[in-house]
C-alpha cells in the first residue's frame, strides 16, 4: 500500500478512536494518544523526514478536534516525530523494550511541550497534568507495544510469503 | 556524529514546521465567527466522519437494544398497566397543583424561565487530547449555531460552543483549563469567575476574603461576560478557605458529570458586546 495512503488511513483511524471511540465503548480511552502512536510508528519505521511531516499533519488534525489552541499539538507532535526519527537512526528500536521506552519518552515529551506552550499562552497550570500524563504513558506503552509488535509480525509473515 | 546522519534539508523542514506552528499559534487569524480559519477548515472537512461513525454505531446499538428489550416487554407491559391506573389518579392531583402554580406565578409577575430559544443536541465525540476538556455535538451552523453560544444540560451549565462546522460543533466544557465563566454565589451574591482545572473540578477565583461563601453553596452564572445568561446553575462549593492573599480559595464541583454527558441543550443566544467606555 502506498505510504501516503497508509499515513492518511492511520490518522483517520486515530481520530475516530480518539474522539468517537470513547462514545462507542463504555470505557474511556482519553488516556491513550492514538495520534502519538501514529507519529512514533512512522518516525521509527520510515525515518526522520516522514516522522516530522506525520507529526505536523496529525498534530494539526488533533488540534482541530481539541479544545486547546491550534498548533499546540502540531508543535508537540512535530517535535516528537523529530526526536523519535533521530533516535531510530542511531538506536535499534525493533525490540519490545526499546519500543516501550521510546513510547514512554515520546509521551513525556509530548505532554511537556503541550503543557509548556499552554502555560506560555494562558498562564494556566493544569492541575491534573501528572495524572493525565502518567495514565497516558501507561496506555500508550501498552497499546503501542501490542500494535507495533503485531505490525512487525505481519511484515515478517508477508516477507516470508514473498520469498517462498 | 548526529549531524552527519541527518540531512540539512530535513533539519530545515523541521525548523520550518516548528516556526509555522508558532506562527499559527501566536497569530491565530480570527474569523468573523471568532475562531481560527484553519481550525474551522480542518474541523469542517473531517467532522462528517463523526456523523458516519455515530449513525453506524447508533444503528448497531439500536438493534441490540431492540433484541434485549423484547424479552422484557411482556413483564414491563403488566407492570405498566398497574402504573397507569396509579398515575391517572395522581394526574388529577398534579393538574390541580399546576393550575394553582400558574396562578401564583402570574400573581408574582415571574418571567418564563427560558428567555432564549434553545436547541437539543446529542454528544457524538470527545476531545482528541487528554489534556483539554471538550465535546463534539451533532448540530452545527445549519442549525443556527454560532461560537460562544452557551450549552446546558438538565441540571446545569456544560460550557460554550467554540468551533462550528455545517453538521457538528465543538463545545468547551466548564472544566477545561482555558474556560472561564462569570459566576456568583446564589445565597450571598458574591461575584467571581469559575475556571476549569483540567480535571473534573472547577475553581472559583476572585472572591474576596470578605465575601460570604460556604461549602454547599450553589454557584450560578452572573452573565457579566456576555456569553452565559444569568442564573444557570454551575456547581456546588465543596471547599471555601480564606487565604493570605486578597481572595478566597474555592473549589466547585459541577452539578453535572461532564465526562458522561450524552445530551445537551444549546441556548441560541449570540454573545452580547459589553459597552466599552473609551477614554474621555
Amino acid at each position: 500500500m502506498n505510504i501516503y495512503l497508509r499515513i492518511g488511513i492511520s490518522i483517520i483511524v486515530a481520530l475516530v478512536a480518539q474522539t468517537f471511540g470513547v462514545r462507542v465503548f463504555s470505557f474511556s480511552i482519553v488516556y491513550l494518544d492514538a495520534f502519538l502512536l501514529v507519529v512514533v510508528y512512522f518516525a521509527a519505521k520510515e525515518g526522520l523526514l516522514t516522522g516530522i511531516l506525520v507529526g505536523a499533519i496529525s498534530g494539526l488534525v488533533q488540534d482541530s478536534f481539541s479544545g486547546g489552541i491550534i498548533g499546540i499539538h502540531g508543535f508537540a507532535k512535530t517535535f516528537v516525530g523529530f526526536t523519535v526519527g533521530l533516535l531510530s537512526t542511531i538506536l535499534m528500536v525493533e525490540n519490545l523494550v526499546a519500543q516501550a521506552l521510546l513510547l514512554g519518552l515520546a509521551t513525556l515529551l509530548n505532554g511537556a511541550v503541550i503543557i509548556g506552550i499552554n502555560y506560555l499562552f494562558f498562564h494556566s497550570p493544569l492541575k491534573g497534568f501528572w495524572g493525565t500524563m502518567s495514565f497516558q504513558c501507561l496506555g500508550n506503552i501498552g497499546v503501542g507495544a501490542v500494535i507495533f509488535q503485531s505490525a512487525k509480525l505481519y511484515n515478517l509473515v508477508k516477507e516470508r510469503r514473498l520469498t517462498s | 556524529m548526529l549531524a552527519s546522519k541527518v540531512e540539512k534539508k530535513t533539519i530545515l523542514i523541521f525548523f520550518a514546521l516548528l516556526l509555522a506552528m508558532v506562527i499559527i499559534m501566536s497569530g491565530q487569524v480570527q474569523s468573523p465567527t471568532g475562531s481560527s480559519y484553519l481550525a474551522n477548515a480542518i474541523f469542517s472537512v473531517l467532522s462528517p466522519i463523526s456523523k458516519g461513525v455515530h449513525s453506524v454505531t447508533s444503528q448497531i446499538k439500536d438493534w441490540w437494544k431492540a433484541y434485549i428489550d423484547l424479552r422484557e416487554v411482556y413483564k414491563e407491559k403488566e407492570r405498566l398497566e398497574e402504573r397507569v391506573s396509579q398515575l391517572e389518579a395522581e394526574y388529577i392531583n398534579i393538574e390541580e397543583l399546576r393550575f394553582s402554580n400558574k396562578r401564583l406565578r402570574a400573581l408574582l409577575d415571574l418571567r418564563e424561565a427560558t428567555l432564549y430559544p434553545s436547541l437539543p443536541a446529542e454528544v457524538i465525540g470527545n476531545d482528541s487530547s487528554g489534556y483539554f476538556k471538550s465535546i463534539i455535538i451533532n448540530k452545527g451552523t445549519s442549525h443556527s449555531l454560532r461560537p460562544d453560544m452557551p450549552v446546558t444540560a438538565p441540571g446545569g451549565l456544560v460550557g460554550r460552543v467554540i468551533r462550528t462546522s455545517i453538521w457538528a460543533s465543538q463545545v468547551q466544557l466548564i472544566t477545561d483549563i482555558n474556560s472561564g465563566v462569570a459566576a456568583m454565589v446564589q445565597r450571598s451574591r458574591a461575584q467571581g469567575v469559575v475556571v476549569g482545572e483540567g480535571s473534573n473540578n472547577c475553581t472559583m477565583k476572585y472572591v474576596t476574603n470578605l465575601d460570604d461563601v460556604a461549602p454547599g453553596d450553589l454557584i450560578i452564572t452572573s452573565g457579566r461576560e456576555g456569553i452565559y445568561p444569568e442564573g444557570i446553575p454551575i456547581g456546588r462549593v465543596v471547599l471555601a478557605k480564606k487565604s493570605t492573599t486578597l481572595f478566597q480559595e474555592i473549589r466547585v464541583i459541577p452539578l453535572i458529570d461532564l465526562s458522561k454527558i450524552e445530551e445537551v441543550v444549546i441556548i441560541l443566544k449570540e454573545r452580547e458586546t459589553i459597552p466599552f467606555k473609551g477614554r474621555q
